[in-house]
Parts: C-alpha cells; structure tokens; sequence
C-alpha cells in the first residue's frame, strides 16, 4: 500500500478537482464574507475573468485560439443590460437572454470561421473582436455610444433582489467552482478524450466516429456561453456598461490568463486570472504606493514578469504544479469482457471490394489499375517496396482518397461520404505514422477507440452522469491493452513508448471499436521481434474471432506468416496476387523488394 | 466633389503606405519566426518618440539602453566555447562596430539639433538593434514553443515597451516638423508635401526589401527560413540570425513608419496600438505570409478606412476590421495556411 | 585515421528513444551504407548526426572534433551535410537560389555552381525554375546539388532512389559514385539493399535502434542475416501462429 491510500478519497483528478473547486469556492466565500469592498469587487472581477478564461481554456484544449472572446463577452453584457434597462425585461430572464445571445453568436461566428485553418482563426476572431467594440461605440443610440450605458437594475427574482455584493461575489464563485469542476472532469470523459484527440489530429478523430466540424462548433459555442454569462454577471453587478471592459485588451487579458494560468487544464485559467489579479495588487501597492513610482512601471514589471515565467515554464504555472496533481487512472476491473466484432459477417461476403482503380496525383500516376479483395474471416497483406502506392490504395480503401478511376465497396456498398461513419461500418484503421495523443495516459488512448459506441454528451462528461458507460469502456480498454500485452503501461502518457510500443497501443485502439475489417498500415515498422511475434499471435487470434484484417507490411516474412492472400505492388502498379507461397517463391517479388 | 474624391483618396493612400511598412514588418517577423507580433505597434511608438527626441537635440536614451543589451550580448557570444581564435575576433569586432554605430549615430544627432538625417538615423538604428534584442531575448530561449505562447510573450514584450516608451519620453505628445513645409496644389487638390514624402520613402523602403530578398543571398536565405526552415538549417544558414534579421527589418519599417507619420499626427505613447491593428488586417488579408496580397491589402485597408470615414464615420472601424472575415475565407479555400508544424 | 567515429548514440524524438548505444564508424573517402527495415532508426541516426535531433548520449567524433551540441549550421560549416528524405527543398525559389541557398557559408560562388551544373545538366536547363515544378528526380538531383554546394567532407544521403523510376536511380548513383571516386566520405541510407551494397565499401544493419549485422560489402550481400533484417524472417513465426492464449 502506498502512502497515498491513507487518504480516504482515491487521487484521482476528478476528486482533485471537486476538492480543488471547493476550496476555492470556500476561500472565496471567507473573503466575501470578511473582507473589505475593495477585496469583494476584485474577488467578483477574478470570478467573471475566470469563467470566460475557462471557456477560452477548453477551446485552447481543442487546438482553435480565440483572439476575440471578450465579444462574447459583451453580447451577453449588453444584450442583457439593454434588454433589462430599456423594455423592463426582468433581470433573470434578462440574464439568460444574454447568455442564450452569446451562445447564438458563437453559433454563427463558429459556423462561419472555424473552417479557417491555421493562424487564419485567431486573425479572423482578433477582427470580430476588434470590429465588435467598433459596433458598440458606433451604435450610441442603442448602447449608449463610449460613454457608456449605466442604470441598469440589479439582479432580481420576483420582488427578491440580489443588491448585495458580497452575495454577488458567492454566486460568482460558485459558477466558477462548478464550471471549473464540470470541465476538469469533462477533460477525462468521452468527449474530453475527443477533444484532446480533435487537437493532435482532427483526421484520426474522425476515423473513430468524431464528427470533427460539429465538435468543434459544440467547443467554440460553450466557451462563448462562458463568456456570455461572465459578461452578464459583470453587467448586473457594475450596473454600468462601457465598450472599453470588452475591447481587444480584454480578449487579450483572457488569453493572457489561460497561457500564464496554463492553457492544459481549466483550473490554469482560475490561476492565472488569480496570479494576475494578485499580482496587480501587489505591483500597485509596492510600485506604485511604496515607491511611489509611476504606472507605467507597473506595466512593465508585469510584462518582464509575464515574459520571464512563460520563458521558464512555457506551459504556464500549471505545469508546474502538475507534479502534485494526481495522474487520470482507472483501476483494472475485475470482469472479463470479449473484444468481438460488433456484428458477425456473413461467409463468403466481401467486406472490401476494390477494383479497377487509379490515382492521378496532377500529372503523375500513383496507381494504375489495382483489383483485390477482403472477404470474411481472412487477413489479406498488401505489400510492396516504398513508394510503391500502398498508402495510396490504403486511403483510397478507406474513402479517405477519391479514386480517379474503378470502384470501391465497402461491406457491399460505397464508402461513406463522412470519415466519421467508417467506424459504424465495422472499419476501423492503425495509421504509418503513428498518431496518439501524446499527453494522455495509454489507457485513454485506447478507450478514444470506443467513442463510436459511447453516447453521452458534454452534460454528462461535465457533472458525471457517464459512469457506467465509462466504466465499460474502460473495462474495454483494459482488455484490449491486455491483449497487446501493454496492460503494465496502462497509465503511462503516451509520449513515453518506444514506436513499436505505441504501434500496439494503435492496434488496441481500433481494436475496442470491435471493427469486422482492420487495416493496420505497416505494424510491424520499429517492432522488435518479440513484439513482431505478438502482432503476429493477435493476428491470428482476431480472424478466429471474426475480424478480417488488410495488412501493409514491409516484413515479408511476418506478411507470409500470418496473410491468406498477398497483393503487391510495384511502382503502383499490381505486381501479382496470391497465396504467399506463390508469392515468397517469385522473382519479380525479390527483385523488386532488394532491388536488382 | 471631384476635389472631395480626391482628398480622401490621397489621405487613404498616404495611410495604405504607413500600413505596408506594418503589414511588412508582420509578415517577415511571422514567415521567419512565426511570431504574430502584438508589440509591432510599439516600434512605431519608439520610432517617432526617438526620432522626435533626438531632432530636438536630446540623447536618445533607448539608444543608451540598446547599446548596453547589444554589449551584454556580445560578451555571450565572443565567450561561446566553439568559436575559433579567427572567429572570436571577427565576433567582438562586428559587435563592436554595431554598439558604436548605435552610440555614435544617438550622439551625432544630439550634437547637431534639427538634422533631419541623423534624427532619422539614430532613430532606425536604435530601433532596429531593439529587435533583435527582442528576438534574442523572448523568442529564440522559447522558439519551440506553440505560437500561443510566443503570441503572448509579444503581449508581455508590448507592456514593456509601452511602459518605457511613457518613462522614457512621458505621456505629452511632442509635435514634429514635416520634411518640407507646404504643399502643392492640383488644380482645386492640395497635396501635403509630407503625404508625398510618406509615399515616397514607403515605396524605397519596400522595393529596398524586395530587391534584398531577391537579389541577395542573405535576404534569399531569410526567405528560404521563411518557406522551410530545416531544410535552411541544412544549407547552413544560421536561423537564429536569420530570426535576429527579421526582427530588426521588422521593428526598423515600424519605426520608419512612425517617424514619417509623427508629423501629420504628433509623436506619441498610444499612436503605434491602432496602427499596428491596421497593419495586422492588411497583413492578414495576405494571409500574413504574402507581400504582394499584403500591399493590395494595405491600399484597401487605408482607402475604405477614409472613405467610410467620410461616408459612415462612425461604422468605419467595423467595416475596416470586419473586411477582414470574407477575405480570410476566400484564402483558406484558395489557398489554406500549411497545417501548424509540431 | 577514422573521419567518423560514433560511439554511445541514443537518439530520439520527445520521450521516446530510436536508437540505443549504437556504435559505427566512416574513414575517409569510405562509402558506408546503413541498411534496415522501415523504422529501424536510419533516418534517425542521420538526424542525430545532423543536430536535428539532438542526440542524448555518446559521442560523434569527426577527426577528433566532438560533433554532439553543435548546431546544424556550425556542422555545415565543418563539412557535415545531408540530404534528407524529404528533401527539404525551397519550394517556390528557383533552382538556381535553391543551389546558392546550399552554398551560403560559402557565398555560393559561380565555380561551384558551373560544377553542379555539369553533374546535374538538367538542373542547368531548369535554373530558372521554381523547385517545387521540378519532376520527382529532379528535386532530388536539385537536393543532392544543394547539399554539394557547401563543399562538404562527408555527405550523408538518406533514401536517394525513393519512390524514383529507374533511369533516374541510375543517374543519382553514377553521380554518388562519381563523388566517391573523387574521394568524398559518404554516408548512404538505402532501402535498394543490393544496390546500396553494390557501392559501398562497407555496410551496417539497424534493427531497431540497434546494429546487428556489419561488414564489408562483399560479405554483407552474401549473409542471409541481411534479408532476414529486411524482410522479417528471424523470427519463428509458425509457432506463434499456433499459439493458443488461455483468457
């Protein structure tokens, strides 16, 4: 028994953050209560930094970089304070119009850039951002112009007004203490693990069932209701708006405290809005009282400090407190579960039918005129020396890449339009170079796999309503990094395998998709012959079991050993079919192979 | 109406000229360093204030700062274990010279008051040394950071600057004599001499740039940084000099910018931030990796923004800035940015 | 005297390590050929030589000069070049920057040029084209061109004849064996296993991260070791077919 157990509650992040959330809510509960007003005002501005930097941190997860949150922001903001201070909507209902505004926003401006790529995001949020305050200063008649919009009502049910402060500064913390828990569980959930995956390789993701544009947008909308809600709140508790709290400067701020906060982890951007914030404090009462220095001092030193801790820890603060932040684990479970295909295919039926196709790549011919076949219960090897066009015709197999010529059926019919429904087909693939994500445990690695097969949402990722179905996915990835023989890794980041190690950890995660056709694209590529001699055993074991198996491989020899029918190419071009006896003894295969 | 047209269209292309020396200086730092440079605007601010300063006979004392970052920096790299005997000299002397250059042209233009030239001078010099003194110091310890981090390390670098430039120079702006007074008129149009100057000296310094990057090897070698920079790596051209060149061509046009804009607008604290904004939406509308794209940019950028002025005032800064969005989407289709590098 | 000694390497990218305590020299004027299956670590081996990843361990002594820490450039400048896999060309520079680019340390003079010239004549007929228009087999003569343009002491070459039709393979080996005849140290990477051997005084096989199998050419192509390391074969995969697991 290790130390740790003395503790009642297992580490584990999600407790760790419940505990963690609950701290700070408790912590900013005891300054509300006793501190002076300048404390309560400066707890609330944290808060509402914090929510919107929350959201702005979940984006960052997903790989997009918002340079204009603070528009979300102030649609919440003005929606709601013009819609209570001018047609007498009641403040809560106020409220949630302003949020439900955001939310829309982020709808549209998501449905509009996320297409972008690239740095194209950021530049193109930066101008929404920019052009929103533009609008709020332009638009005077209605938002009260530069000078501002003030008088608006505090926030009220019924006759029951929230006029204190310091109640204010609760509710604050309480948003950020649920939100802020709600996410860091999230992170270790079915869509959480989606989302990492989205960021390393949004193609991949979609290979396991993740509809990466809807994903997205679903991200981009939740950080803007974040944003939103935070600027409402800022409206019912200043009761007084103006286009400079929701400028670039403000989207900026946002981004600066989830980069100095740590933009791994939602707790990064409680902390950095807090360091920011104290550090303010702490700057204005030396700098500016003590040594009576200017501001513009203050300014600097902040920057110098900005510059210098991002230069230390380029991960933020957080990474350096991930040391005692407990690893994501979830312990072996005691049942057996069997990784058989989903559904059991008929004999004789081909599952993989390609024939007749070609590849123009502009004037160059990848492939010209390859025909096979993968019917039930068979590993069929597609081999050939590099730059023979076997990864062509591996995503051509997949729909990855339209052909130019001939035809492709999978399970009898055309590959599916979206990447995304391979999976429901039965198919799932390993890929040459090997894509995992690198921060994430080996365990959460494979249990990505089971994505197509999960259902619950956001919702239940954040407030823990996808207990069973995780624990069955887990049990799932279990058994599958069992099979592989990895199960002593389970709860290693996955930036820490050697390739052939990391190559299985790709196996196990398409295994618990329980396809009916693998593709495995060059396995055996850095295995060790130990591991070659597993991959080999799996393979076997897999057809008995019921899944058909497409294998490119450069070892012949473990392609002979383990295929029932071999294809190789040539120079794109289908050198002979066969059974690898045929194949082993031909000339051309040889020559080809160790060259002539 | 004819004379209305006309005015606007020189204010805008006065303005689309101060924006180009932005977008450029954006671009190379981005191409090079992938640096999306918030600070940009800064140089412009430094520019002005040192150009002002030092035209009113004062020792420019960013240059004073500069010289002593260059000298720190030249003990590092003359004591570097792996240079030869030969080389550790040819170090110390260019270093040397460059820290003297700094100083002596600062010293000159104190010496004589109102030498447009030297004030012109001192001021690039300093500048243009300051960037690479960024580089050296906030980009090149984190150059495998992702360009979030890098972004924000701009932000930090912005708040210095901007904090010195009011320590420096304080916050009163300070007015500048144009190069030539007057103007000419064009039947009913007068044309600002300095407008002409602006236009003039942007289009040198520009064509300056393109003929360094096209005709010699260090400006092709920075663009080869630019397009693949580890097969730079393996023609041997050193890239964190190539990252230091960049970072002085880019804070150099800045503050070119800046000392050619101070007089139609005083030199001051805050006039470098809506610069280099605008100078961000020309260049992103070149999907901040293409001149030419850029410079129809910048012109678009200057024209809409004193037409729209004059048109719809108050809207212009949302018609500029939302601009923008189409265009960007228009460039992801045609030609999307290559996928961020790991 | 040695111009190469490598001893020690550990090489990898993040957390992950490709190759371990791997040991291999070159002297001078030598062809040495590194062979092995795809993701053995040759590409990798060649990356750590080059400073491109950074080697973690041991020791690259080119004449007594420890290579390991010095920065890409500063090798190129010691003679140490390469000629990646990926070619790494300036896509949209014309061939002729592309060929100065690779003699900046130099200032890329006009002899040098007329040299590559005269070994390459097509790169001479397409000087004024962009890199990234040239034919397969041409961006690799335009690699290989760029990399002698520095004036190198030892090249290394990963993967020449990749993915390229066999006139073209013919022509970059007669130029590789022209260099070699000239006196070049050459490192060559090559999947063509007999081809490779066919030139190369002496030849070295990685199997994943490790050396297994040295020697001279002569001996190296007649081994049966060598295609069992290329085409799998060393294990007994009969055995595992059969292997019955108990869940």
């Amino acid at each position: 028994m290790s130390s740790r157990n003395f503790f009642i509650l297992r580490r584990t992040p999600a407790v760790a953050s419940m505990v963690t959330a609950f701290a700070a809510f408790v912590f900013a509960g005891i300054i509300a209560a006793t501190g002076p007003q300048y404390d309560v005002t400066l707890l609330v501005t944290v808060g509402l930094t914090s929510l919107a930097a929350m959201g702005l941190t979940l984006l960052l997860i997903a790989g997009q970089v918002s340079l204009g949150q603070a528009a979300f922001m102030a649609t919440g903001a003005y929606v709601s304070g013009i819609l209570a201070r001018d047609l007498g909507v009641p403040p809560v209902l106020a409220l949630m119009a302003g949020v439900a505004a955001s939310a829309g926003a982020g709808a549209v401006v998501g449905a509009i850039t996320l297409r972008l790529k690239g740095h194209f995001l950021p530049l193109a949020t930066l101008a929404i951002g920019i052009a929103t305050s533009a609008a709020i200063v332009a638009g005077g008649s209605v938002t009260g112009g530069a000078s501002g919009l003030g008088q608006i009502p505090p926030l009220a049910i019924g006759s029951l007004a929230l006029t204190d402060d310091r109640a204010f500064a609760v509710l604050v913390w309480l948003l950020v203490a649920v939100f802020g828990g709600g996410l860091s569980r999230l992170l270790h959930s079915r869509t959480g693990r989606a989302i990492a995956a989205l960021k390393t390789d949004p193609e991949m993701a979609e290979i396991f069932g993740v509809n990466a544009a809807r994903l997205r947008l679903v991200v981009f909308v939740v950080a803007a209701i974040l944003a939103g809600m935070s600027g409402t709140l800022y409206a019912f508790y200043f009761k007084f708006l103006s286009p400079a709290p929701f400028g670039l400067t403000a989207s900026v701020n946002l981004l600066i405290a989830c980069i100095f906060g740590g933009m791994a982890h939602p707790f990064g951007a409680v902390l950095g809005a807090t360091a920011i914030a104290a550090l303010e404090m702490v700057l204005q009462n030396t700098v500016a009282r003590m040594l009576g220095l200017s501001g513009n001092v203050e300014l600097i030193v902040f920057g110098l400090v900005l510059i210098c801790v991002l230069l230390r820890w380029p991960g933020g603060i957080w990474s350096a407190l991930l040391r005692v932040w407990p690893r994501f684990s979830v312990s072996r479970p005691a049942r057996n579960i069997e990784l058989a295909p989903s559904k059991r295919s008929t004999a004789g039926e081909d599952l993989l039918s390609v024939s007749g196709i070609a590849k123009n790549f502009g004037g160059l011919k990848a492939l010209q005129g390859i025909s096979f076949s993968v019917g039930t219960d068979q590993i069929v090897g597609l081999i050939g020396p590099n730059g023979a066009g076997k990864s062509t015709t591996f995503n051509i197999a997949t729909g990855l890449v339209a052909p130019s010529e001939g035809t492709v059926l999978l399970m009898g019919a055309a590959p599916p339009a979206r990447v995304s429904d391979l999976v429901h087909r039965g198919v799932s693939r390993t890929f040459q170079h090997v894509r995992i994500v690198p921060e994430r445990t080996v365990l959460e690695n494979v249990a990505f796999g089971a994505y197509a097969q999960g259902r619950s949402g956001m919702i239940s990722g954040m407030f823990g309503f996808d207990r069973n179905e995780e624990a069955a996915t887990y049990a799932k990835a279990w058994r599958a990094l069992e099979i592989v023989e990895l199960d002593g890794l389970a709860h290693e980041p996955a930036s820490r395998l050697a390739m052939g190690q990391a190559r299985l950890v790709e196996v196990a995660r398409a295994l618990i998709s329980r396809p009916r056709l693998l593709l495995l694209d060059e396995p055996a590529a850095g295995l060790r012959t130990g591991e070659k001699l597993k991959l080999v055993s799996l393979l076997h074991r897999l057809k008995r079991a019921g899944t058909s198996v497409l294998l490119v491989e450069h070892d012949m020899d473990l392609v002979m050993n383990c295929v029932d029918r071999v294809v190789v190419l040539d120079r794109g071009q289908g050198l002979m079919t066969g059974v690898p006896d045929e194949v082993r003894r031909d000339e051309r295969v040889i020559a080809a192979y160790l060259g002539t | 109406m004819l004379d209305t047209l006309s005015f606007l269209l020189i204010d805008g292309i006065t303005n689309g000229a101060v924006y180009g020396l932005l977008a450029l200086s954006l671009i190379v730092i981005y191409t090079v360093t992938r640096v999306v440079n918030i600070a940009q605007g800064e140089y412009v601010t430094l520019g002005a204030l040192s150009f002002a300063s030092a035209l009113s006979g004062s020792f420019n004392l960013l240059s004073g700062l500069v010289a002593a970052g260059l000298a720190a920096f030249a003990l590092r790299d003359v004591a570097d274990k792996h240079l030869g005997a030969s080389a550790r000299i040819r170090v110390l002397l260019i270093r040397s010279a460059w820290i003297a250059g700094v100083l002596a042209t600062a010293f000159a233009a104190s010496r004589f008051p109102g030498s447009y030239w030297l004030a012109v001078l001192a001021s690039l010099a300093a500048t243009a040394s300051l960037g690479t003194l960024t580089y050296r110091l906030t980009v090149e310890p984190v150059s495998g950071a992702s360009p979030v981090v890098l972004l924000i390390v701009s932000v930090g670098v912005y708040m210095v600057l901007h904090g010195a430039a009011v320590l420096i120079w304080g916050a009163e702006p300070r007015s500048v004599p144009p190069v030539v007074e007057g103007g000419v008129s064009l039947g009913p149009v007068f044309i600002a001499y300095q407008s002409l100057w602006i236009c003039g000296i942007a289009v040198l310094a520009m064509g300056g740039l393109y003929a360094f990057s096209e005709r010699t090897l260090m400006g092709q070698a920075l663009q080869a940084t630019a397009v693949n920079r580890v097969g730079a790596q393996l023609c041997g051209i050193p890239v964190r000099l190539a990252g230091q060149l960049s970072f002085a061509i880019g804070a150099g046009f800045s503050a070119l910018s800046g000392l050619l804009l101070a007089p139609l607008i005083t030199a001051n604290y805050d006039m470098g931030l809506p610069i280099g904004l605008k100078g961000f939406v020309a260049a992103a509308l070149g999907g901040i990796v293409e001149y030419p794209t850029a410079l129809i940019g910048v012109m678009l950028v200057g024209l809409t923004e004193s037409f729209s002025a004059f048109q719809v005032s108050a809207f212009r800064d949302v018609i500029v800035f939302l601009m923008v969005i189409p265009i960007l989407l228009w460039r992801n289709a045609v030609r999307p940015p290559e996928a961020h590098e790991h | 005297m040695p111009n190469l000694r490598i001893s020690g390497l550990k090489v990898g990218y993040g957390r992950a390590t490709v190759i371990e305590n791997l040991a291999l020299s070159v002297a001078s004027g030598e062809l040495v050929t590194v062979l092995g299956a795809n993701g053995a670590g040759k590409t990798t081996l060649l990356n750590g030589i080059m400073g491109l990843a950074p080697p973690r361990a041991g020791s690259i002594l080119m004449e007594d000069q420890e290579l390991i820490g010095l920065r890409p450039e500063q090798l190129v400048a010691l003679g140490v070049v390469l000629v990646p896999e990926r070619r790494e060309l300036f896509g949209n520079l014309t061939v002729e920057v592309n060929l100065r680019l690779g003699g900046y340390r130099t200032g890329a003079p006009s002899k040098s040029l007329d040299r590559i010239y005269s070994l390459f004549p097509i790169l001479a007929e397409r000087r004024r084209q962009k890199a990234a228009t040239l034919s397969g087999g041409e961006q690799q003569m335009l690699a290989v061109g760029r990399a002698l343009m520095s004036g190198p002491r030892l090249l290394m070459l990963d993967e020449p004849s990749i993915g390229l039709a066999p006139l073209i393979v013919q022509e970059i080996l007669r130029v590789i064996g022209q260099l070699k005849a000239d006196g070049l140290t050459i490192i060559l990477v090559e999947q063509n296993a007999r081809l490779a051997l066919s030139m190369a005084d002496r030849g070295y096989v990685l199997e994943v991260g490790r050396i297994v199998l040295e020697g001279p050419s002569g001996s190296l192509s007649a081994d049966p070791r060598l295609s069992q390391a290329y085409l799998g074969g060393a294990a007994d995969y009969a055995a595992a077919r059969d292997q019955v697991y108990v869940d």
